[in-house]
């Protein structure tokens, strides 16, 4: 099982495009490149690189949490022409495309909306304490993060809950299942006063409900959600597919120490 | 360029109510409605245009609503939504909609509403707006009699995501079929109210047990236990 790394690092190739949709050109068309936009940028916020995951429990179906963003606006006058262009859109979360608005791709000072598919991100943005910030001083960096909000304190407090719950999963997905074999080894093989009992039979229903909570959390940030679209307009199986660098940040978990453990144990309280 | 308006949390949802009459009631009637239809809003209200561009300018709302005529002037109205210039949705309150047709027509950021509908209306409409922007959902808490056990949450959670999805469909039928606005309500009544249980359910089962306990507290307990009874020198 694959899931998130508990910081998806800003990534350190641009993101290839791969779909290339058959375009369309009646109004709003581009919302038929959801799938292939879901797909090609990992389910991940472009921008922000926030996942659909961190934004909600089970699949972003019908949400509207995530978006479809244009990068040269299709409200404008030189958007029009290209509102319905795969290559002028990509996939981010809501709060990334409400933040935009309507910003021109080139500021009245010159300054330049980077797009994610031409360039590295991890050379102008990194992660801090969960925050995403500047590298430099890149002046297009800086109007791309200041426009995007990539330092929302709400995006830096979703990233923070995405780490601390994976990493204490991971830590507890380690140690739990053998405090609760032993538990029960005890309490199967050996004479416990009344009140140990009781205090063991606790201390395993609170290990048990931990070991609920950690195959939640994986599968809660598993990298393709419940509700991944299972083709798009490409009509390509291999699209259906992570980009690399998504990819090659996953975590590959075994779930076998996870899922071998009997979770009945409240039923032991005799 | 100015520095974007700052984007707050989408939940409450913020929203401007620029109007000379009685704005401060007319808003909290608004709220009332909104929180009723499980919208959780924060209101700012303008009793002046200048106040109204000055929010506008330096504040993010989801939704900016506007009296056209206002400080009783023709124009007033427009100066706010010139400033607005698709900033946020702005729905017009005007008694002469029909002059203002034609010139909002193509802009879908602009939504026009008669002046004497109301604020029961009006906030119907700006639930149904978030429900066809397909919004995050409203977020109030839903109490039932019989809340489910926690481990069996993610299951009905998945199983109300199938009965909107079927609703979604049965709506997108009717709306094809041109069926009766009060059918399409309807649905659109009960995907709020599943969408409502669903966001419920979903922030239950976030308040996990791994969120409030400690590691090395669990792990340290559950040690001394064990150490009254297992063999120091057994390292199975």
């Amino acid at each position: 099982m694959k899931i998130l790394p508990t910081t998806t690092e800003p990534f350190s190739e641009v993101v290839v495009r791969r779909h290339k949709p058959p375009e369309a050109d009646y109004e709003g068309a581009y919302r038929t490149y959801r799938p292939c936009l879901r797909w090609e940028f990992g389910f991940t916020c472009a921008f922000c690189l926030l996942h659909e995951s961190d934004f909600v429990d089970f699949g972003i179906t019908r949400s509207g949490l995530f978006w479809i963003e244009h990068i040269i606006t299709q409200s404008s006058e030189e958007g029009k022409p290209v509102k319905n262009v795969y290559t002028n859109v990509v996939y981010s979360c809501g709060w990334c495309n409400r933040a935009r608005d309507s910003y021109p791709p080139v500021s009245e000072d010159g300054e330049v909306l980077l797009d994610p598919t031409k360039e590295q991100w991890n050379r102008l943005f990194h992660i801090v304490d969960d925050e995403m910030q500047l590298v430099d001083g890149n002046k297009n960096a800086a109007y791309t993060y200041n426009t995007y909000q990539l330092g929302d304190p709400y995006k830096t407090g979703l990233r923070r809950k995405r780490r601390e719950r994976l990493e204490k999963a991971l830590l507890h997905q380690q140690v739990v299942p053998g405090l609760i074999q032993r538990l029960q080894a005890v309490l199967d093989t050996k004479e416990v006063t009344p009140d140990d009992k009781v205090a063991m039979l606790k201390q395993l229903e609170v290990n048990t409900s931990i070991l609920n909570d950690v195959q939640f959390v994986f599968r809660r940030y598993t990298a393709c959600p419940q509700d991944a679209d299972d083709s798009c307009r490409c009509k390509q199986e291999n699209l259906l597919s992570l980009p690399n660098v998504v990819e090659t940040q996953l975590l590959e978990i075994s779930l076998e120490d996870v899922f071998s453990i009997d979770l009945s144990c409240g039923e032991r309280s005799d | 360029m100015p520095a974007p308006a700052t984007s707050s949390a989408r939940n409450p949802r913020r929203i401007l109510f620029a109007d000379d009459k009685n704005a401060q009631i007319q808003a909290l009637a608004l709220r009332r409605h909104l929180k009723n239809s499980g919208f959780e809003t924060e209101l700012t209200t303008a009793n002046t245009t200048q106040k109204a561009i000055h929010y506008v300018q330096t504040q993010y709302f989801d939704i900016i609503i506007v009296d056209l005529r206002f400080d009783n002037s023709k124009d007033d109205g427009n100066a706010i939504l010139q400033c607005i210039n698709r900033r946020a949705l702005s729905i017009v309150f005007s008694g002469h909609l029909d002059q203002l047709q034609e010139e909002y027509q193509e802009q879908d950021w602009v939504k026009l509403i008669k002046r004497t509908a109301g604020v029961g209306f009006l906030a119907h409409e700006i639930g149904r707006t978030w429900l066809a922007q397909e919004p995050e959902g409203p977020s109030y808490n839903l109490t039932t009699d019989d809340e489910p056990e926690q481990d069996e949450l993610p299951s009905k959670i998945l199983e109300l995501e199938v009965n909107i999805n079927d609703l979604y469909k049965q709506l997108k039928i009717l709306r094809a079929e041109n069926a009766n606005e009060r059918e399409i309500a309807d649905v659109e009544d009960r995907i709020l109210s599943l969408r409502n249980q669903q966001r419920t359910l979903s922030s239950q089962h976030s308040q996990l047990l791994l969120d409030t306990i400690d590691p090395d507290d669990l792990y340290t307990r559950t040690e001394e236990l064990l150490s009254k009874y297992e063999d120091p020198t057994n390292n199975d």
